[in-house]
């Protein structure tokens, strides 16, 4: 009997530790997207989001999206963070809106890829490219097949009928840990992690005053993206492609479940070693 | 798809059984011919006269078929022309005509010549491998400039191939009274001189009118002319036009696959969607040349002031990122910066020509004097379909004024002193506007090059001896000063372009380079069937504007500026020194008598240079630009070491005439070329590879019929800096036919008769649709096909 208590408990301790993991987290995120027509700036997104990785659900994702044709000619550096070295801008994207029909569905799991594809818009809404021959209006690939062109395109002024959104899509493994994950993607082969090859962003915020910039929008009615031509058959606007995610754990909180099955193991050894004591 | 690789070898073979049979020809007609042949020639008969024998269509034949007006024959020292001076006449141009509407590209053919593939109109010339600003390229006696990154106002097109009578190609070493500023030599395009009422007539009238029409693409053109002269005056009026849609290869498959190709069916924006097999940006339309000349005659005196204007709606350029197209604010946008429409019945490309020129007989010689003046408004922006939501106005603006002054002076029966100067002073400025949207272009104009300079004063003097009827040699020397400046640089905004504006703006502009050419040759006639010509030179070319000026590395500024249309992006480089070239060649020149019944000539040539403006990976420009080596990157120009060689062979052959049937000759040139950096060790970029044409004509009555094989071995010596893709050989085979008389000329052909896929060798990268303004927005590798099959139509009147 003894020996059962202890064997339970035991094993009871080490599935509630193993089930600890299964956890609903907070992590941080640096996606990259390499544009070789701005170096040494690139497209980076940098912010955070909360992953189930029972459900593979991913929430509460914001961030910033930085704008590599702005500022000096002078790369972000991690080190110093947003704006401490680059002066780029940056643009804050906060509306993880929810799924809705089959066209809008921005945030999902791919089985085939392993993980979850999220996105997180500027705007309150998904519009980004425009619809005048077809197309959702905001995914990568809608953006590819029209050229990368504004909503609202071909009506004038673009200030009125450009909805200026900006988003970014991300790719979060299934088999995130407290520990992160890092991934990468080498356009030029076709190598790497064919989730980050299916991230992409799109910028198509106007300049606002006069002097100076406030957002990336391209060439006319063209804003700027990033695509992997490997997915979507083309390359961004500006020659942008996927390039590197970096995911960090900021808390990880365990699940009910697995506390109570780790508190279960440890009533379980602590009964076992009373019953010893009391045997002796 | 499958690219008949196979056909390289077929290429080659094909070509060594060529050159063996010429030289077998050349060998065995030279040994028949000294023994038959035992007079020389005297001194006069070195004397070429201004009408050009034709090999390949004898002068005597026409004669007997056209009854051409009577034509004064005058005997010309000035003209003694070289052996390796080639010389296409009003009778090669005219067969030409029907095949191209690109005045560049009547130099096909030429021993030595080939073209860099532009717009439709807008070739680059190619003399043994040295291209474009290489060439001292003149259009009835100017040195015309070209203004635009990307230079699609070549020089030739500022005249329409139906105006040219005449064109003088000087490959290599030309004698420096033709001009210097160049390595490779001259080509002087002409058009018709002016022609006055003879003793005896009161007046003269003539017209001429013709229409063309190729299938492929759809060209079509017309063109008008007259001429009203009296014994003194003569006044003449030319006019042509021509247009075209996209041309297109034999087959579809050679574009990648892929979404970039925004335009794919079913989802176009109003841009015309661009089947598989067509090339994208390569149409034009409302090309338009008019000339009008007045020419006074008192004596021995001539006068001549042309007025003349080439204007062009617009015209695509597949392998570069822009086209030359209007574009201009749209009005209904109140915004600033606005954005832009485009607009394709506004003439992008204005070129307006003033021509003032003196030619004089005196007791002592002659003198030659011009003065003219070049203005030039450029406008470029994106045939849509391209990419239906992209803009990018960029305009230019240029005057060159320039001039000649040449004395011919004969010191004695063997002496000649030629004495001169000539100037070309040119301003330019190259800005683009900005348009709404942010980004990258807003909000200020973006100054490529502001207040451009470049002035050049030349002087010569040139000794031509004629020691005995045997021997000739022509010496000379001349200085140029060439002065270079530039003002401030510019960029949309402070943003992107700061940094490299910030460094230009900091150092000094102006430049200034003293050069100094020589030229020595010499021919020696062993007989009337074997010339031999050698000449030894040194040619200096100082940087043009856009090699020396623009600033910007940011890629899509740097994608603005190439010339070669190799897809990639360049960066000028203020400290470019002028490139200096030592060339040695050698001609031999066997053939009959009168060069009727056969001829063979071999031109061989190494060409050293200094400071060769080859390029280098941009060293800012991030670390994949310096290593990739399979997409398009952002160059520097620099100056290095270069060297060239090659030979060019061409001979004909009367092989028979007979009073029933007409004549066949058989004709055939063979170029081969060599370019290194010898810096670097790398190939030099657009090296055209071994490549011959081989014809069998047939005359009867006024029928002349052509079959004619072109075939152009694989390219496989490429410039890695370049990322330059390599192309297979390929063989074509093209058929024409004309009949002329007096009053008329009609041309029916067929080019790609068997309609064979392949990719142009000079070609260069194929960015045509999608998006053209960033690095990878149209993928790597791609290289600009070759027409499919055409059926070329064409007909001249004359009155």
């Amino acid at each position: 009997m003894k020996k059962t208590l202890l064997v339970s408990g035991v094993l009871a301790l080490i599935a509630g530790i193993q089930t600890a993991q299964a956890a609903v987290g907070t992590y941080n995120i640096t996606t990259t997207w390499y544009e070789p027509d701005t170096q040494p700036r690139d497209s980076i997104f940098i912010g955070s989001f909360t992953f189930d990785d029972v459900t593979h659900s991913v929430t509460n994702l914001q961030g910033l999206l930085s704008e590599s044709m702005s500022g000096d000619q002078v790369a972000y550096n991690p080190a110093t963070g947003i704006n401490g070295t680059d002066n780029m801008n940056w643009v804050s994207l906060t509306n993880q809106l929810a799924n809705g029909d089959a066209t809008h569905t921005y945030t999902w799991h791919d089985a085939t890829l392993g993980g979850t594809l999220a996105t997180v818009f500027k705007n309150t809404n998904s519009l980004t490219f425009t619809t005048l021959t077809g197309g959702d209006g905001w995914s990568p690939q809608a953006g590819v097949d029209v050229g990368g062109v504004y909503a609202g395109y071909p009506k004038k002024p673009q200030a009125t009928v450009n909805p200026q959104n900006a988003y970014a899509m991300i790719f979060v493994p299934d088999n995130l840990t407290a520990a992160g994950s890092t991934l990468s993607w080498d356009e030029a082969t076709g190598s790497g992690s064919l989730g980050l090859a299916h991230t992409a962003y799109a910028d198509f915020l106007e300049l606002v005053g006069s002097g100076g910039y406030d957002a990336g929008g391209m060439m006319g009615a063209v804003g700027m993206t990033a695509t992997s031509a490997w997915v979507y058959g083309a390359v961004g606007t500006m020659s942008g492609v996927p390039f590197s995610q970096v995911i960090t754990a900021a808390a990880v909180v365990p699940e009910p479940e697995s506390y109570a099955l780790m508190l279960a193991g440890l009533g379980l050894l602590g009964l076992a070693s009373r019953r010893q004591r009391k045997s002796c | 798809m499958n690219i008949p690789v196979l056909s390289t070898t077929r290429s080659r073979k094909l070509l060594a059984k060529s050159v063996a049979t010429l030289l077998a020809l050349a060998a065995f007609e030279a040994s028949a011919q000294e023994i038959k042949i035992t007079d020389q020639k005297t001194a006069d008969s070195l004397q070429t006269p201004e009408i050009e024998t034709q090999p390949s269509q004898p002068e005597s034949e026409i004669t007997n078929v056209l009854a051409l007006d009577p034509i004064d024959i005058k005997a010309s020292r000035i003209k003694d022309s070289f052996s390796e001076t080639s010389n296409l006449s009003k009778q090669d141009i005219a067969a030409k005509r029907s095949k191209t509407s690109d005045t560049t590209e009547l130099l096909q053919g030429v021993p030595g010549a080939s073209v860099y593939s532009a717009g439709g109109i807008s070739g680059l010339p190619v003399m043994h491998g040295l291209a474009d600003d290489r060439l001292h390229v003149q259009v009835d006696g100017m040195s015309l400039m070209q203004a635009c990154p990307n230079h699609m106002n070549s020089v030739l097109s500022y005249i329409a191939p139906t105006s040219v009578d005449k064109i003088e190609v000087s490959a290599g070493i030309s004698p420096v009274s033709l001009g210097g500023d160049n390595l490779g030599g001259t080509i002087d395009v002409k058009s018709k001189a002016p022609e006055f009422a003879k003793d005896g007539e009161k007046f003269l009238v003539k017209g001429d009118a013709g229409y063309f029409h190729r299938s492929n693409g759809n060209a079509r053109g017309k063109n008008f002319g007259f001429t009203l002269a009296g014994e003194y005056v003569n006044l003449t009026y030319a006019e042509t036009s021509s247009e075209s849609d996209n041309y297109w290869a034999a087959t579809g498959g050679w574009k990648k696959p892929g979404a970039w190709k925004a335009n794919k069916v079913g989802v176009s924006l109003g841009a015309p969607v661009v089947a598989e097999r067509d090339v994208g940006a390569s149409e034009y339309g409302g090309a338009l040349n008019r000339d009008l000349g007045l020419s006074f005659r008192f004596s021995e005196h001539l006068f001549r002031i042309n007025l003349s204007r080439q204007q062009l709606d617009y015209e695509g350029f597949p392998n570069q990122r822009m086209d030359m197209i209007a574009s201009i604010p749209n009005p209904t946008d109140t915004d600033f910066p606005p954005s832009y429409i485009v607009d394709r019945s506004k003439p992008s490309n204005v070129n307006t020509l003033v021509n003032f020129s003196y030619k004089g007989q005196y007791d002592w010689g002659s003198l030659d004097a011009r003065v003219f003046h070049q203005d030039l408004r450029h406008h470029m922006d994106m045939i849509q379909e391209r990419n239906y939501g992209m803009y990018m106005p960029m305009d230019t603006k240029a005057t060159t004024v320039g001039g000649m002054l040449k004395a011919s002076i004969d010191l004695s029966e063997r002496d000649t002193l030629k004495l001169g100067s000539d100037f070309q002073s040119y301003r330019m400025g190259d800005w683009w506007p900005p348009i709404a949207g942010g980004g990258s272009m807003c909000c200020n104009d973006f100054w490529n090059i502001r207040d451009g300079k470049r002035d050049r004063v030349g002087l010569f003097a040139e000794w031509e001896a004629r020691w005995n009827p045997k021997w000739l040699t022509i010496a000379g020397i001349r200085n140029d000063v060439v002065r270079m400046d530039a003002g401030p640089a510019q960029g949309y905004s402070n943003s992107s372009y700061k940094k490299d504006a910030d460094i230009f703006n900091a150092q000094k502009h102006l430049r200034i380079d003293h050069n100094v050419d020589w030229t020595m040759l010499t021919r020696y006639t062993h007989d009337a069937n074997q010339t031999y010509e050698a000449g030894f030179a040194r040619k200096t070319r100082s940087p043009n504007v856009h090699e020396r000026f623009p600033w910007s590395t940011f890629a899509m500024a740097a994608l603005m500026n190439n010339f070669v249309g190799d897809g990639n992006g360049y960066v000028g480089n203020l400290d470019l020194k002028p490139e200096v070239a030592h060339t040695f060649s050698g001609t031999i020149d066997w053939h009959d008598a009168d060069k009727e019944i056969w001829g063979v000539k071999a031109t061989g040539y190494v060409t050293i240079v200094d400071n060769f403006i080859d390029a280098q990976r941009c060293i800012t420009c991030g670390a994949t630009n310096k290593k990739t080596k399979n997409a398009y990157v952002i160059l520097q120009y620099i100056n290095h070491s270069a060297q060239l060689y090659g030979v060019d062979l061409s001979g004909h052959r009367l092989l028979g005439r007979f009073d029933d049937f007409g004549s066949f000759t058989g004709n055939g040139v063979i170029n081969y070329v060599m370019g290194k950096n010898t810096t670097t060790g790398d190939n030099l970029y657009h090296i055209m590879p071994l490549n011959g044409r081989f014809s069998l004509a047939h005359r009867l009555g006024g029928w002349t019929t052509t079959a004619e094989i072109q075939t152009v071995a694989a390219k496989t010596h490429v410039s890695q800096v370049r990322n330059e893709v390599p192309t297979p050989g390929y063989s074509l085979l093209n058929l024409s036919s004309s009949y002329e008389f007096k009053y008329a000329r009609l041309d029916v052909g067929v080019d790609n008769v068997l309609n064979k896929f392949y990719l142009l060798p000079l070609g260069g990268a194929y960015v045509g649709q999608g998006n053209s303004m960033t690095t990878g927005g149209v993928p790597y590798g791609m290289v600009l096909p070759g027409r499919g099959r055409s059926i070329n139509v064409a007909v001249n009147v004359r009155f």
